[in-house]
């Protein structure tokens, strides 16, 4: 009995002490990348995931940074700083030093939450270092309702105006946006339901609203399961995942819009460090981890290096910047 | 179907996974006990190791987490008065009582068993009727879940022992300090005063633990007496009689019903359960007057409760690929690294891969009633190291716990603010249950209303219309006013008994 007592303590400490080891990704010594003119990193790198554990982001970002002390010769430590739509993670990034060892998991919402205000930047105001991939962000209805096209919601709703209900992840959010894009190029009238991150399928499949935008992976289950069909994807090319399902642009819509994730850099971070950084993640998004579980989760990689990610950034900002004044999200 | 279930139990029995469910129930049961260690972050510290394990082989070790996560968090809660999990908040209230009056073993034992036959009961409910427990599910839309939640709060007036007015001051000063942060519904900051970290909200964990271990600390360092129950006699009764259980059984069926039910609705969340449990199986129970005095039927059914809602929260995960809670998305996420995604295809497409979550469950269960029992003998022994040791420990674990959840000391700034605030209170009678009821049901009262007034488009009519809604509206209306009709009701059919018996003797 007391032996027995005394194994279980060992196994729980044991066993605590493990993991803790294996969760801050804790190597031995791995090869130095290629000598530079500066020595970088010489001590482990912060990166900081801008929402909950265990979400698509937080998934995607600590497989993305798993084989990065192979690449870059230290760990790479993923640290959740979850709160107001990934605002908490861009206030301390802004706060932080601009050495290179702070680095974010940016997204949409380096663009959603400084435009709302609520992060008092500009998005210009971080060295954005690179675009690993996006996901696309379908409307999708149930599968036994009437409208198969997105033609014929939208002559529903016209016809019906004030009964179409879309639901989204929450107001603000990239999913939001799409559907205030989507209302203003369809010129249907669409009350968006703030549904958030539990329930947003619940909802779809009660009946209580009668679309929702939500990305692609968390819809892609239902519709393989004959629950829900997509309508068109937010994206301007079809998604690899659902090659059948037409894109809003190619239905005459005028509804571009993706969920991007990156990696964005305090302002004023060294170009020698920058240039580091973004080889690494370049071989890191390349690694077999991080493409395998991008095919699982349903993300697309498609890195674009500093200068691409500055076009890619300018171009979603003018159009999140419209959809954020139409949905009446801009304070004045 | 007779194969997949024999074959998937045969899985499930190899060694290496039944390795891998002892470790999560001795993980969990560390993370459970330990404030400020959640179930959910236990889970994402073992996600890289489950990437390289055998699908059943990490099913197995985060069930067995999950499982014992839910009790571990019942061993703080009654010995030391900090719950260590949200889902432990309630069973602090008459556990740490029970210790308090010497019977500190019962307390884990009866916290086990009910933990044991509560997860038994999910696990039963998720593998018979989940499909038509998922389809009632759905129909909790936001003015079900709205008059759920409204259900919830109006037990702050069931937990005042002092006062009723005093218990509904606590409720809404928590109410009102839930509404600091981003607005949930149009992302407008409220109360944030300029405080990049207030728009997240107020933290609802480091909140917990400063109102519970903050004010003990305190008065452990200004009364000359322990505050810390005493522990020295030999440790007996821990595993409860066959006939405890069955007197318990009451409140562990409630408990385990009410986790069920809530735990399948997808954003009802666990912590309500248990307050419900909690109430519900006081307005059952034949000695009302034993809860909140060390009840052991008021640990049974919250006890009871939060094991069965990890049951119920599969229900969804796995018929429609919905996650309930936070920690049923963390697994859900594992199982799509693996590429099973939980859904309504999962069942045709491997059946015998859910098969094998039915059988984790349950050995997830067994080990953690063994491994509970057999580890009790070192949770007591904590009470007897000495208070002044003991005290400074509580503290470096509140301090640890509420910095480590977010990676930020402004947590751990909240949590001496809500320590402070529960010190006074406690100072002045206020009741503390209530604040922290209101912290936990405040955000999803205000959701799940404008939610539903969005979607009715400003009609209040909705929250009648829809049956469901309008049945626990009425429950709640029937349980805030009980309190004062059902002592008036009775004086005037007494007043009536009166007339008749005149012989009758009226002492009370």
């Amino acid at each position: 009995m007391k032996n027995f007592m005394k194994i279980t303590v060992a196994l729980i400490l044991i066993f605590a002490s493990v993991s803790f080891v294996f969760a801050a990704g804790g190597k031995e010594e791995a090869p130095k990348a290629a000598a530079q003119t500066v020595t970088f990193p010489e001590k482990p790198i912060s990166f900081l995931i801008p929402f909950g554990a265990g979400g698509d982001a937080d998934l995607l970002g600590r497989a993305l940074v798993s084989s990065m002390d192979k690449i870059v010769g230290q760990p790479v430590v993923p640290v959740n700083r979850p709160g107001a739509g990934g605002g908490i993670m861009y206030g301390e990034l802004h706060k932080a030093a601009p050495d290179g060892y702070t680095v974010g998991w940016s997204s949409t919402s380096i663009l959603t939450t400084t435009i709302m205000g609520n992060v008092p930047y500009p998005y210009t105001d971080f060295d954005n270092l690179c675009v690993v991939g996006y996901t696309s962000m379908p409307i999708a209805v149930l599968a036994d309702s009437p409208w198969k096209t997105t033609d014929e919601l939208v002559a529903w709703a016209k016809k019906n105006p004030g009964k179409l209900k879309i639901g989204n992840a929450g107001t603000g959010s990239g999913t939001h946006l799409t559907a205030v894009m989507f209302q203003q190029a369809t010129g249907v009238q669409a009350i968006h339901v703030p549904l958030g991150a539990e329930r947003r399928i619940a909802s779809l499949l009660g009946g209580e609203v009668e679309a929702v935008c939500v990305p692609l992976p968390e819809i892609a289950p239902q519709v393989n399961a004959g629950k829900a069909r997509i309508l068109g994807v937010s994206t301007a090319k079809r998604d690899p995942s659902f090659p059948d399902v037409p894109s809003f642009k190619e239905q005459g819509y005028d509804v571009v819009m993706d969920l991007f994730r990156g990696v964005s850099l305090p302002k004023g971070t060294d170009p020698a460090v920058v240039a580091i950084l973004e080889k690494a993640f370049k071989a890191a998004s390349e690694s077999k981890e991080f493409q395998d579980l991008s095919n699982k989760t349903g993300f697309v990689v498609d890195f674009k290096g500093k200068a691409d990610f500055d076009v890619v950034l300018a171009d979603q900002y003018k159009r999140v910047y419209a959809a954020m004044d139409a949905g009446g999200l801009i304070k004045k | 179907m007779l194969e997949y279930i024999l074959a998937s139990m045969f899985e499930v029995l190899k060694w290496q996974n039944l390795l891998a469910s002892v470790l999560g129930v001795a993980f969990g049961l560390f993370i459970g006990a330990t404030p400020g260690l959640t179930i959910s972050l236990g889970m994402v510290l073992l996600l890289p190791i489950t990437f390289s394990l055998d699908p059943v082989t990490s099913v197995c070790l985060l069930l067995g987490l999950y499982a014992a996560g839910m009790t571990g968090g019942s061993f703080s809660a009654i010995l030391l008065n900090i719950p260590g999990t949200p889902s432990a908040s309630a069973t602090a209230i008459d556990g740490h009582i029970m210790a308090q009056q010497g019977k500190a073993g019962q307390a884990l034992g009866t916290a086990i068993i009910a933990s044991f036959i509560g997860g038994i009961i999910g696990l039963l409910c998720l593998s018979a009727i989940s499909p038509f427990l998922a389809k009632a599910a759905l129909k909790f839309g936001a003015p079900e879940l709205f008059a759920l939640v409204l259900l919830g709060i109006t037990l702050i007036c069931s937990f005042g022992q002092q006062s009723l007015s005093k218990s509904v001051i606590a409720g809404l000063i928590g109410l009102i300090i839930m509404t600091a942060g981003l607005d949930s519904m149009t992302g407008t900051p409220r109360f944030t005063f300029g405080m990049m970290d207030l728009q997240a909200g107020i933290p609802f964990l480091p909140a917990m633990i400063g109102l519970f271990a903050i004010p003990q600390i305190i008065a452990g360092l200004t009364s000359k007496g322990s505050v810390i129950p005493k522990y020295d006699k030999k440790i007996t009764g821990i595993v409860p009689k066959l006939s405890d259980v069955g007197r318990r059984m009451r409140a562990i069926l409630a408990g385990s019903i009410i986790g069920t039910g809530i735990g399948a609705i997808p954003g009802a969340g666990g912590a309500i359960a248990v307050f419900l449990a909690y109430d519900a199986s006081k307005k059952i129970s034949k000695d009302k007057e034993n809860y909140g005095n060390g009840s052991a039927d008021g640990i049974a059914a919250p006890e009871a409760a939060n094991n069965a809602v990890g049951g119920g929260a599969l229900i969804p995960m796995l018929t429609l690929g919905i996650p309930g809670d936070p920690i049923t998305a963390i697994l859900l996420g594992s199982l799509m690294i693996h590429g099973l995604i939980p859904g309504p295809l999962l069942f045709e497409t491997n059946p015998q891969f859910v098969f094998s979550i039915f059988w984790a469950f349950l050995i997830a269960n067994i080990f953690n009633l063994v491994v509970s029992f057999t580890s009790i003998n070192f949770w007591v022994r904590i009470l007897k190291v000495p208070q002044r040791i003991l005290l400074p420990i509580i503290l470096v674990l509140c301090v640890v716990g509420s910095y480590s959840l977010r990676n930020t000391f402004f947590d751990t700034g909240i949590m001496i603010f809500f320590g402070i605030l529960a010190f006074f209170m406690k100072k002045y009678g206020f009741p503390v249950v209530p604040l922290l009821l209101a912290l936990i049901l405040g955000p999803n009262l205000e959701e799940h209303l404008r939610m539903s007034l969005i979607i009715s488009q400003g009609n209040p009519m909705v929250f009648v219309r829809h049956p469901i809604s309008l049945f626990f509206i009425i429950i709640s209306l029937i349980s805030l006013t009980a309190p004062f009709l059902v002592p008036a009701i009775k004086k005037e059919l007494s007043k009536g008994a009166e007339k008749c018996t005149p012989k009758r003797d009226d002492t009370v």
